[in-house]
């Protein structure tokens, strides 16, 4: 027999099946995002190692991070700000001026594109070790090519920490462009056709175009863009992990990579285990990340504003 | 066209072409040295086509080195395991996330139940919380609690660590099926869970499609995350763990160049195929993310 269920148990019986279908990932955010956050919180203010006991400290891990101790954490969140804006610089307007190019009725265009994203399809540590080979000192093709056109060739690029960053920068770059590249094209699409003719027909050539409805149109796109990339960058770790493993002497050495090393290979760093400290430079690095987010959206927020 | 317009185009072209170049030699030169026996490799050499061309590397490899040279110890390198491995996580994680995503997106999307903003909300904060691998160590430490400090403990955690972004998506895609689809099915007597399974699930394929490639490659691309929660078992590695392994610690370091670049290729080449396959469905997801993210 069929029983009508009344519109009032149908929509119980609605909430129940809704919760039921959220609640893995409820569960999932909080044990995996929520809790984490709080913990790395909890024990900023204590002293521990892992075995025994916590002891609760105060503030004291942070007053050692802005201590003369804190000095080579410091010097980590310099050598990642190097780093982002270092390769942002090349790659973003790299990316704009492909993607304006290729957007185009350019023929090949989708040859293009998709040679130009490929590298975005890779592992991260596998490409970092592809550089790696590539910039070897002794059989490293980036050497030989250099002595083939009749140069010295026997730059040790991972012994100097200019040299090591700039390479990470170029395998950085290599592999961002292409998705960068993307993102432009989709603002790109949205800017309407008829601006283009009626500056073409008011005489702007192709490079007035592009400085004078291009970029002013694809401020938003951009924004979204650049905050990626500077996020993404702020918090490089597998690059560099694999790459460098921050050397020579902590010249590659980023921040996230820092804080993974205080928590699981504190030999490297020569210190005994102190998850207290590592906590409290993580929530340091957490604030400087949010920071900069917060004032990037300011800062392009006046901006977007005075051009409308 | 005129002559200045002509040039113009040719130096658009030499450009393009350039880069073209600049993206491809990385590759190509890892393809090469895959090919060449490490003598070759370590005599140098920026001649791309192997002098002496070998499958020696990949069989090696694969075969846990047993002739892969006096420093290759059987364990250090089973590109087989990896490999499985590597598929095993990224199965794992594409499926949990396929599941996930669709059923919270929908519930989300169409459910009308009490707290349905504040969670929505609270979800899609965790994209801005930049927190990123710094709380790894909380992580590793719960699962271990429950025995999951292993392989299949990080495909699951990848499952929910990107799941934001995934929601934010799929959600945005729900939007645009129409509510009386919804509506009919009701009056036919379909429950809030009917209507998903028969009518909403088989309406987002294309952007299931695109997440199952994007949640693939994401896991199959991971380091750090398998890395922790594979430490210090060999057997589980998955490539990218396993190769980065092999550089650093791998004992005599250079001279098992050429086990290195045949595993790089074990990591690389799936991507690569599977990419110019379905270039596409890759190239529309991430685009779409972008313009509603």
């Amino acid at each position: 027999m069929i029983t009508t269920p009344t519109p009032h148990t149908l929509k119980r019986r609605e909430y129940l099946q809704s919760y039921a279908m959220i609640a893995i990932s409820v569960i999932g955010l909080a044990l995996l995002v929520i809790y984490p956050l709080g913990w790395i919180l909890r024990f900023s203010l204590y002293r521990y190692d892992g075995i025994s006991e916590p002891i609760y400290v105060g503030m004291s891990n942070f007053i050692r991070a802005f201590g003369a101790n804190g000095a080579r954490y410091w010097q980590t969140v310099r050598n990642t700000f190097v780093f982002a804006f270092g390769k942002l610089l090349v790659e973003i307007p790299l990316a704009l001026v492909l993607a304006y190019i290729v957007a185009g009725k350019i023929k090949g265009r989708s040859f293009f594109r998709t040679v130009y994203f490929l590298p975005s399809m890779l592992s991260v540590a596998v490409m970092g070790i592809m550089f790696y080979y590539l910039f070897g000192s002794y059989s490293g093709a980036i050497n030989e090519i250099v002595r083939m056109f009749g140069g010295a060739g026997n730059t040790r690029w991972f012994s100097s920490g200019t040299l090591a960053m700039i390479v990470i920068m170029i395998a950085s770059v290599w592999q961002n462009f292409g998705i960068n590249m993307l993102f432009f094209m989709t603002g790109l699409q949205s800017i309407p056709e008829e601006l283009y003719e009626a500056a073409t027909i008011d005489g702007a050539n192709s490079v007035q175009r592009f400085f004078r409805i291009t970029i002013p149109m694809l401020a938003p796109v951009s924004q979204m863009v650049i905050m990626n990339a500077l996020l993404g960058s702020l918090k490089v770790v597998d690059l560099v992990l694999a790459m460098t493993n921050g050397a020579p002497n902590f010249q590659t050495e980023m921040m996230m990579s820092y804080v993974y090393k205080l928590f699981f290979a504190s030999t490297q760093l020569g210190t005994a285990n102190n998850f207290g400290y590592g906590a409290a430079l993580s929530v340091i690095t957490a604030v400087i990340l949010t920071v900069v987010t917060l004032i990037y959206l300011r800062v392009t927020h006046k901006g977007s504003e005075i051009h409308d | 066209m005129n002559k200045k317009q002509h040039w113009s185009q040719v130096f658009l072209y030499l450009f393009l072409i350039a880069i073209v170049v600049i993206t491809l030699v990385p590759l190509l030169y890892t393809v090469s040295a895959s090919f060449k026996p490490n003598t070759e490799i370590m005599q140098g050499g920026a001649h791309l086509w192997p002098k002496d061309p070998t499958l020696q590397n990949y069989i090696d490899a694969w075969e846990m080195g047993s002739s892969g040279g006096r420093g290759v110890s059987r364990r250090a390198v089973n590109f087989a395991d990896y490999t499985v491995n590597s598929l095993i996580m990224s199965t794992i994680t594409m499926i949990g996330t396929l599941i996930l995503t669709s059923m919270t997106a929908y519930a989300f999307q169409r459910g009308q139940f009490p707290g349905r903003q504040f969670l929505y909300w609270t979800f899609l904060s965790t994209m801005f919380i930049s927190a990123g691998s710094v709380t790894i160590y909380p992580i590793i430490q719960l699962a271990a609690k429950v025995d999951l400090n292993n392989l299949y403990g990080a495909a699951i955690v990848q499952v929910f660590l990107t799941g934001a972004a995934n929601l934010f998506l799929t959600v945005g895609y729900l939007r645009t099926i129409s509510k009386e689809i919804d509506e009919s099915a009701k009056i036919d007597g379909c429950s809030f869970f009917q209507t998903y399974l028969r009518i909403i699930l088989p309406l987002s394929k294309p952007i299931m499609a695109t997440i199952a490639l994007m949640s693939f490659r994401a896991a199959w691309n991971a380091y750090l995350m398998p890395m922790v929660f594979t430490l210090g078992k060999t057997s589980q590695y998955p490539l990218t763990v396993g190769i980065v392994a092999l550089k650093n610690f791998g004992g005599e370091g250079a001279s098992q160049y050429n086990l290195l670049m045949a595993g790089t290729m074990f990591s690389i080449m799936p991507m690569i195929t599977i990419y110019l396959i379905m270039n596409k469905y890759f190239v529309s997801g991430i685009t779409a993310g972008a313009v509603k993210g």
